[in-house]
């Protein structure tokens, strides 16, 4: 009952309906996608950008924040396609987002910020709503903390082999099922459990090394 | 991914081995995944390599390590937060506009040094103030157009704040109202997270110091606020270990209950305020002082899940693992103590949050605590259902016989259903128990003694009987109601028990003096013809009483107070049929008309059954099926009186009838009396195969009645000595082969009702054909015992033979 992640798409409609409410200007949608997305994608691109050797030159040019008030303004503006993408769960389809923003951002090396609104909306009317939008998005975001805890895992994942810390993103961060996990690194489904096995032995050794709060 | 792994230490193999059956077991639903460390070192040969001191010592780091891997997935599901939770938190909240190259806000006669978070409708400064040269905590409402309250909300959480007096609270120093925007200023608390602290104290010293936020929380209660925000970072210990709670951001005056409904942290939330239209109420605060409690014990939340709605699901249904079982130091009173605070069922829970102190203060001192969380009867239920599952799954391959099966299945549902409040389930005898329930029913007696002597004339006037009835059921209503929140429950219940028999007494006397619907003289219909009371009367009474019952029955939940309600219900049941010419039928010895008349409240006791049985509430629907299983035999046997049955069906046997039978209807009745016989069989029968586990008693009652039911009609044409002799033979052939065809059906009841009705069959034999002084018969018997024994020896020498 607690693991939903292998049943995606069981909340679809009320993700759908979330972004949707949150696009239409209800707070209330806007802070619970925040509280609920926001901080795996803000952990999700901080590890890109620490260890991927690409996004690594973006460091010097953006903060993680400004990334992850792109990634939620072109998702809140893409609305459409979370619904052509049918069963998709919110979480990936977000994290699908940031990696293609991440992607663009290195391959294009855009000097100035870019008009998000211009971008995801064609018409005036919907780019002053966007612009609107945009606005409050960031203040919003610029809310999202990670856990000091999380600080320290992410530390920690950054000493992991590329493999290992590639399954750990993709199944807790993107929130990918066995299937997709397995399919994005080349292996099968149970291989892809295994190997998410041993880099959680990994880490969890890791962070035990740096700091024994246990009391036994 | 593979270099390290040819020297992989033993707690690493351990470990990994571990999360691959953990996460296996997630994958599967919940199947496999390991539970035992020690297992699994086994298994991986581990045992062999170290010594057994090694091997302690690996599980001991195993266990901590494995605590730590818990808390990995946790943040790895949840790694962050879009609403910082401490208003005034010393958490650095990174990176802060300071860093981002905003500016800090000023305010007029502080200086800003840093911002310490955001939450609660608006943001938490530390601010200098200057005049009076301290450190504050500054909370200014949120600038309008973003996310957060009005000045209304802002006032009214200043105002709450500022009825505290306690120094556990963080305190309230000044409103500047005038400023733009306007600040809260507030006491700024140097120290760390109770999430940060509480896991390396020791078990007194945190629950001392739980009990002081528990205190805390409680004054504020006691002021009319519930926080409805308390989690470990919003409480905050200092150097000298003395908390503090932080962010009464959400607080709200108990009569504004809608407000904290959905406001607050998701995993610390009460599960009534999940549930629209639930009453909230100071427990919910309670409840999540319960989870802080849990969560500082075994270092994980009780209730999570991949999604909001799967974590509702999980608080609103679930069952949580027990702390001990995730960390094996855990001392079993503090979990017993956040188990009680974590009830599902705020009635459940310690009534306030000083009793949570208190017993946390027990539990400081050395005492034995008070809590005795439902959670542990809700997990053994939760746990039986596998063993139940495996007892069906053995019988079904027949390593068991079927009836061992119902027995065990039995024995599990008792453990399931355990009320060790009453002495008839109680597990063990105790001089209190027996002197307890002893004095009920002397208490029982003597009140019925006592309104003899008032029918009688004996006792004159109001005065006499309110002096000597209402001092013993004030003081036993209000005696059991204090004990029973002061969990002396046994001693409640029955104290309970014996205010339900002095209720009605009273009532009677009570409304035969002031003459309050007194029977019209010669009233045909009333029960007691010019008698003490009239139908109306004995009505009122009974409908009091029993509603009186059945609120005390919701209350303990016990099978004591379900069985007396239904013993009231009856009799109240008994005074409706009064009207109807109750005392007319026993008079002219109508029975058949009872019987009928009973049916409505036997149909009544079994929906109530079943409901209860639906909603889960074993301590009421078992009484309810037994007694309406009692009630059925009872109405099939009173029908069966001669034969009235076919009367009502418009049937007779009459052209059947031989004719040197004179008696009118005797064959009617010997046919009921099979039939009844039958019935009652298949009715068990079928209780037995498709009842629930609640119907098992009543199902167990009908096995025992039916092979007595069988053989009565043959007793009944033996006890008829007219045509004697003719069926006492049979009756005793009948008997005895009953008795032996109890081994078909492995029911001992079959047995015990041969054996004892022939014993009735030889008795009849005897004195029917007056064998008394015949020395022969008694050695026939004899014989016939011999030859029995006989048989018996050969038969086992036969099974013996033929298995091998």
């Amino acid at each position: 009952m607690l693991d939903c992640g292998d049943n995606p798409g069981v909340t679809l409609s009320v993700d759908t309906a979330l972004v949707a409410r949150a696009r239409d200007g209800s707070e209330e949608a806007l802070g619970e996608l925040l509280e609920r997305c926001a901080p795996k994608l803000l952990a999700l691109i901080r590890t890109r950008l620490a260890c991927d050797p690409g996004a690594r030159a973006l460091r010097a040019r953006l903060d993680s924040r400004d990334l992850l008030q792109n990634v939620l303004i072109k998702a809140l503006g893409g609305l459409g396609d979370l619904q052509a993408m049918g069963r998709r769960p919110l979480q990936a389809w977000l994290a699908q987002i940031a990696e293609n923003e991440l992607r663009d951002q290195v391959t294009h090396h855009r000097r100035q910020r870019r008009d998000l609104a211009a971008e995801v909306a064609a018409d005036g009317d919907e780019r002053r709503r966007i612009g609107e939008l945009a606005a409050r998005v960031r203040s919003a975001s610029s809310r999202v903390v990670l856990r000091e805890r999380t600080e320290r895992l992410m530390a920690a994942l950054a000493t992991l082999d590329d493999p290992q810390r590639e399954v750990v993103v993709l199944r807790d961060f993107e929130e990918l099922s066995w299937a997709e996990v397995g399919e994005r690194l080349g292996r099968t489904a149970d291989a892809a459990r295994m190997l998410y096995a041993r880099a959680l032995t990994a880490l969890t050794l890791r962070l035990r090394g740096e700091a024994d709060e246990g009391r036994g | 991914m593979s270099g390290g792994r040819v020297e992989a230490s033993p707690l690493e193999r351990l470990l990994e081995v571990w999360i691959e059956r953990d996460l296996e077991g997630e994958h599967n639903g919940g199947e496999g995944g390991v539970r035992d460390a020690r297992e699994l070192a086994v298994e991986l040969g581990l045992a062999e390599e170290l010594t057994e001191a090694q091997l302690e010592e690996l599980l001991g780091r195993f266990a901590a390590t494995r605590r730590e891997y818990e808390m990995l997935r946790r943040d790895l599901s949840a790694p962050g937060s879009a609403k910082p939770a401490a208003a005034a938190s010393s958490e650095p909240a990174e990176p802060g506009p300071a860093e981002r190259g905003v500016e800090l806000p000023s305010f007029e006669g502080f200086r800003t040094i840093e911002l310490l978070g955001r939450g609660g409708g608006g943001e938490v400064y530390k601010l200098f103030d200057e005049r009076l040269e301290r450190m504050v905590a500054g909370k200014v409402l949120r600038r309008e157009g973003e996310l957060g309250g009005s000045v209304r909300e802002f006032l009214e959480e200043a105002r709450s704040l500022a009825l505290f007096d306690d120094p556990r609270i963080a305190r309230v120093l000044d409103l500047r109202i005038e400023l733009d925007p306007p600040v809260l200023v507030m006491e700024h608390v140097e120290g760390f997270d109770l999430s940060r602290v509480g896991r390396s104290l020791p078990d007194p010293q945190l629950a001392g110091m739980l009990a002081e936020v528990a205190r805390a929380v409680d004054h504020a209660h006691r002021l009319g606020v519930v926080h409805g925000d308390l989690k470990p970072s919003n409480i905050r210990v200092g150097a000298e270990l003395e908390p503090k709670i932080l962010d009464f951001g959400l607080a709200t005056r108990l009569g504004d209950r809608e407000r904290i409904r959905l406001r607050g942290t998701l995993a610390y939330m009460a599960p009534e305020r999940l549930v629209p239209e639930a009453p909230i109420d100071a427990r919910a605060d309670v409840y999540s002082l319960g989870v802080v409690l849990y969560q500082l014990l075994c270092g994980t939340l009780p209730y999570q899940g991949a999604s909001d709605e799967a974590q509702i699901a999980a608080i609103r249904e679930g069952i949580p693992r027990l702390p001990i079982e995730l960390a094996p130091r855990v001392a079993e009173p503090l979990q017993a103590i956040a188990l009680q605070a974590m009830s599902r069922e705020p009635g459940d829970r310690y009534a306030s949050a000083n009793e949570l102190a208190l017993d946390l203060e027990r539990f400081r001192d050395g005492r034995p605590v008070l809590a005795r969380p439902v959670l542990y009867q809700a997990t053994l239920a939760e746990r039986l259902r596998g063993h139940l599952e495996q007892i069906r799954e053995w019988s079904r391959l027949k390593l068991i016989y079927r009836h061992e099966a119902a027995a065990l299945e039995s024995a599990y549902g008792r453990l399931e259903a355990r009320d060790e409040d009453w002495i008839v389930q109680s597990r063990r005898l105790t001089p209190w128990r027996i002197s307890l329930y002893l004095g009920v029913f002397v208490l029982v007696c003597g009140a019925l003694l006592y309104l003899a002597a008032y029918v009688e004339g004996a006792v004159e006037g109001v005065a006499a009987p309110l002096v000597v009835l209402v001092p013993p059921l004030v003081a036993l209503g209000a005696g059991a109601a204090w004990l029973f929140r002061r969990d002396a429950r046994a001693v409640a219940v029955a104290f309970f028990m014996a205010s339900v028999a002095l209720v009605p007494i009273l009532l009677l006397i009570a409304l035969r003096e002031t003459g309050i619907w007194p029977a019209a003289a010669g009233d045909a219909d009333q029960l007691f013809l010019d008698g003490p009371f009239s139908n109306r009367q004995l009505q009122v009474a009974g409908l009091l009483t029993s509603a009186w019952c059945l609120a005390l029955a919701y209350r303990t939940r016990t099978v004591a107070l379900s069985s007396s309600l239904l013993i009231t219900a009856f009799l109240l049941d008994l005074a409706l049929l009064a009207d109807l010419g109750l005392r007319s039928w026993l008079e002219e010895e109508n029975l058949d008309r009872l019987a009928v008349h009973l049916l409505p409240f036997l149909a009544i006791a079994w929906i109530a059954g079943v409901l209860a049985d639906r909603s889960r509430a074993p301590w009421f629907c078992r009484p309810l099926y037994v007694g309406a299983a009692s009630l059925g035999v009872l109405i099939v046997e009173l029908m069966a009186q001669d034969g009235e049955v076919f009367r009502h069906l418009g049937l007779t046997l009459e052209a059947l009838r031989p004719e040197d039978v004179s008696h009118e209807r005797l064959l009617e009745t010997v046919v009921t009396m099979v039939a009844n016989g039958v019935l009652i069989a298949l009715a068990a029968s079928l209780l037995e195969r498709r009842g629930s586990l609640a119907m098992l008693p009543a199902a167990r009652l009908l096995v025992v009645v039916a092979p007595f039911a069988m053989l009565k009609p043959l007793g009944y044409l033996s006890a008829v000595g007219e045509y004697s002799v003719r069926w006492d033979w049979l009756y005793l052939g009948l008997s005895l082969a009953v008795a032996f065809w109890s081994h078909l059906r492995e029911r001992r009841s079959f047995y015990y009702a041969g054996v004892i009705n022939s014993g009735f069959a030889l008795y009849f034999l005897t004195v029917h054909n007056e064998w008394w002084d015949r020395p022969a018969w008694g050695t026939s018997v004899l014989t016939v015992a011999l030859l029995l024994l006989a048989l018996g020896l050969v038969l086992f020498r036969r099974e013996r033979r033929q298995h091998g």
